[in-house]
């Protein structure tokens, strides 16, 4: 069974950083079995696709527009994923995920389980570094990929290296 | 008279939006805007050149590499670093798989469904699809039972009441054309593109480390180890399974995508004559040769309407293009409006509402000698063909006689300023770096061994200021980082990137970007539906690097197209 935790983001847009911000924390602070892959795949909008097949779990996480105040960990299902009715599009990064798993399901590689935990932004407008919301929620969010993954007997184990967010700026490094 | 806004609707501003005046069904106002970078070339400013190109290959989820590479090679520039061959090798590579990757991509993910009807598929008859397709190329995934089993999995997704993923078409639109039988072989072709385009991407994995954030690159080189005798360097194991993933992807390139994109544009005839807007282009050479950037596989230049006006650049350094480009904000929020030199680029935002006059866009407005240009595979084809260069050449000739078989008329090379011509150029580009990807293939498997194994020169930054700028015939066209060093340090950096050529705003003498000319005269059958808009600007492949991706649970849609 191939579990993968896959961040999706932009870490020079501040909180949008999230998603990749909590594959480096998961990255430091917890060990995982080989089977599980940590990616920081950025934002690949079409691309998605093709890192996400051949997975069988798949848990995404991601920065979301929920109505709640920042620095809250939400976890989605697919159905909600889905939600989202594709439509007209003008660039290739404005595909949504819903498309990225009904293309999954058209090429047959649809992953067994998909999950989103989420953690609501401050701001994603440009610049570096997590408002202290959202990096208080790192914690948190850690711990829902870990539940969601304990559901399939994927086990984590804790760990305390320190984390390396390459990224932030220049005066808090 | 009408005013069509198509508008990308985001938590965030940012996207692309094309607002077109119909007169007579026909467009005869635009304007393209968009929320750009810009402000975060700042992150840069006091941090160290040798990793800048961590950063801005976050600049674009989608094109990450292009922006490492420019800017490795800005930064080398600015030293005048030469580079080893073996790390020239592996660069071009990557672009070479990359760019196959994405124009792929482009074509059948992004655009086909502005030509192709997926509903029309459930009329057609898998023979005579599979028979068409047989007369067009040699391919083995265009059997009848291919063509069945394509046109079953369709009929699913109808009889569900869910088109899924082809839920964005403007299905049974009056301006789509295609027999059935082509319909199915495109969506057949749609559905193998999603498998060949993921062994190109394994390419750059394999020598960049990973994707899409690739992990090899250096100021001064690649950092690949090269060792014949170890099972984790780059040895002879790994140069023939990358040759074995090239030689899966050049056939689906040549005997697909290229040979559809010819019978696609020869049954849409008529959309040559639509969407050329500024025939003036750029493009830059690439895929280089030596180690001191000046001999090339690609040669670009300057073209002037007029190919007889073709125009060489010879490199990085030559003074033709390095003192020819400039960025203006007449009409751009930003403050300032007198062109500037990228070394000297500004970045003050000065917000307004959308003025159709006044400012609209966050987009600057690039010139080249004050004029706007046309970048991307047409302006690259145009130039490799006005200069000679055999493989575009060949492949051009190649696409011009298929065209003119499907569509029983003369094509010709001046219909490729269009609409249709940017596909074709598209295809015609993909062709030739399938060729040229063997070639640099050879030219590292034989450098390597022939017992050189070097790959990275070490870079010394001197005390005061220097320049330099890294260009990239990236797959959306011409890519340039301008970067200042003072001391050790990132002292400016601006990257005028390819879709800000051609989204470009009306510059301070008011003449209009690429875009906004293409689409004057475009027919528009259904102001509630602008296929029209979107074949035109989906042509030019558009990326907006900006793209925040945060997730919407609230399932809002994530384009609108209004008329007002």
């Amino acid at each position: 069974m191939r579990c993968g935790v896959f961040g999706i983001g932009n870490v020079l847009l501040h909180d949008d950083a999230a998603g990749p911000s909590l594959i480096r924390f998961l990255q430091a602070r917890y060990r995982f079995e080989p089977d599980v892959a940590l990616e920081d795949v950025g934002t690949p909008a079409l691309d998605l696709c093709g890192h996400l097949a051949g997975f069988d779990i798949v848990i995404l996480v991601d920065s979301v527009a929920a109505e709640a105040a920042p620095g809250t960990v939400v976890t989605y299902g697919r159905e909600a994923i889905l939600k989202y009715v594709p439509c007209v599009r003008i660039s290739p990064h404005e595909p949504s995920l819903a498309e990225t798993f009904l293309t999954l399901d058209l090429m047959g590689q649809s992953p067994r389980h998909v999950s989103l935990v989420g953690i609501v932004p401050r701001s994603t407008d440009g610049g570096l570094g997590l408002s202290d919301e959202v990096r208080a929620a790192l914690p948190e969010a850690a711990a829902a990929v870990v539940a969601e993954l304990a559901m399939f007997g994927v086990e984590a184990h804790e760990n305390d290296n320190a984390v390396d967010y390459w990224w932030e700026p220049l005066s808090a490094a | 008279m009408s005013r069509i806004v198509i508008d990308p609707i985001t938590r965030i501003e940012g996207h692309l939006r094309i607002d077109v005046e119909v007169n007579d069904g026909q467009v005869d106002k635009a304007w393209a805007s968009s929320t750009m970078w810009r402000g975060i070339e700042k992150i840069l400013v006091g941090r160290d050149p040798r990793e800048a190109w961590l950063f801005t290959q976050r600049f674009c989820g989608v094109c990450t590499t292009v922006h490492a590479l420019a800017s490795v090679r800005a930064v080398e520039d600015a030293l005048q670093l030469e580079i080893p061959l073996n790390a020239q090798y592996i660069r071009n590579l990557i672009q070479i798989a990359h760019a196959l990757h994405d124009h792929v991509v482009h074509f059948y993910q992004l655009s086909a469904l502005d030509w192709v009807d997926v509903t029309q598929v459930l009329k057609a008859d898998p023979a005579k699809a599979s028979q068409i397709a047989e007369s067009l190329s040699d391919w083995p995934g265009n059997s009848k039972n291919e063509m069945k089993a394509v046109q079953e999995k369709v009929k699913g997704l109808v009889d569900s009441g869910q088109l899924g993923i082809f839920a964005h078409g403007y299905w049974g639109h009056p301006a789509m054309k295609l027999p059935p039988e082509i319909n199915l072989l495109a969506v057949a072709h749609y559905l193998q593109a999603l498998e060949y385009q993921r062994y190109a991407n394994q390419v750059v994995a394999m020598l960049g480390g990973k994707t899409p954030h690739i992990q090899n690159l250096a100021v001064g080189g690649v950092a690949n180890a090269i060792n014949l005798d170890s099972s984790a360097a780059l040895n002879v194991d790994r140069l023939y399974q990358m040759k074995s993933l090239l030689d899966k992807v050049i056939p689906f390139v040549q005997n697909v995508y290229f040979s559809d994109v010819c019978a696609i544009a020869g049954l849409y005839p008529e959309w040559f004559s639509y969407g050329a807007g500024v025939t003036n282009y750029l493009s830059v050479p690439d895929l280089v040769l030596d180690g001191k950037n000046t001999e090339f596989d690609l040669p670009g230049g300057t073209i002037f309407g007029d190919l007889a006006t073709y125009k060489p650049i010879k490199g990085q350094r030559d003074d033709y293009w390095r003192k020819a480009v400039t960025e203006t904000a007449a009409h751009s929020y930003y403050k300032g409006s007198d062109p500037l030199h990228p070394f000297k680029g500004e970045t003050e935002p000065e917000y307004t509402d959308f003025q159709d006059n006044g400012k609209y866009s966050w987009v600057k407005a690039p010139r080249f000698e004050g004029k706007p240009m046309q970048v991307g595979p047409l302006a690259n084809v145009l130039c490799g063909f006005a200069a000679g260069n055999p493989l575009m050449t060949k492949w051009a000739g190649l696409a011009l006689e298929k065209i003119s078989a499907i569509a029983k008329v003369k094509a010709t090379p001046a219909m490729l300023h269009s609409t249709l011509g940017r596909h074709g150029a598209r295809a015609i580009r993909a062709a030739v770096l399938s060729e040229l990807a063997i070639k640099h293939w050879q030219l590292l498997t034989d450098n390597i061994l022939k017992g050189d194994t070097t790959v990275f020169n070490k870079p010394e930054f001197p005390k005061g200021t220097i320049e330099g700028v890294g260009f990239h015939e990236a797959p959306r066209g011409t890519l340039s980082h301008w970067v200042v060093v003072e001391n050790g340090k990132i002292k400016n950096y601006q990257a005028v990137v390819p879709t800000t050529w051609n989204a470009s705003p009306r510059d301070e003498k008011g003449v209009p970007g690429p875009y906004e000319a293409s689409l004057l005269k475009n027919p528009i059958a259904d102001s509630e539906h602008p296929l029209e808009v979107l074949r035109t600007i989906h042509s030019f492949d558009p990326c907006m690097a900006c793209a925040v991706h945060t997730f919407d649970p609230s399932g809002r849609r994530i384009a609108t197209v209004k008329v007002l």
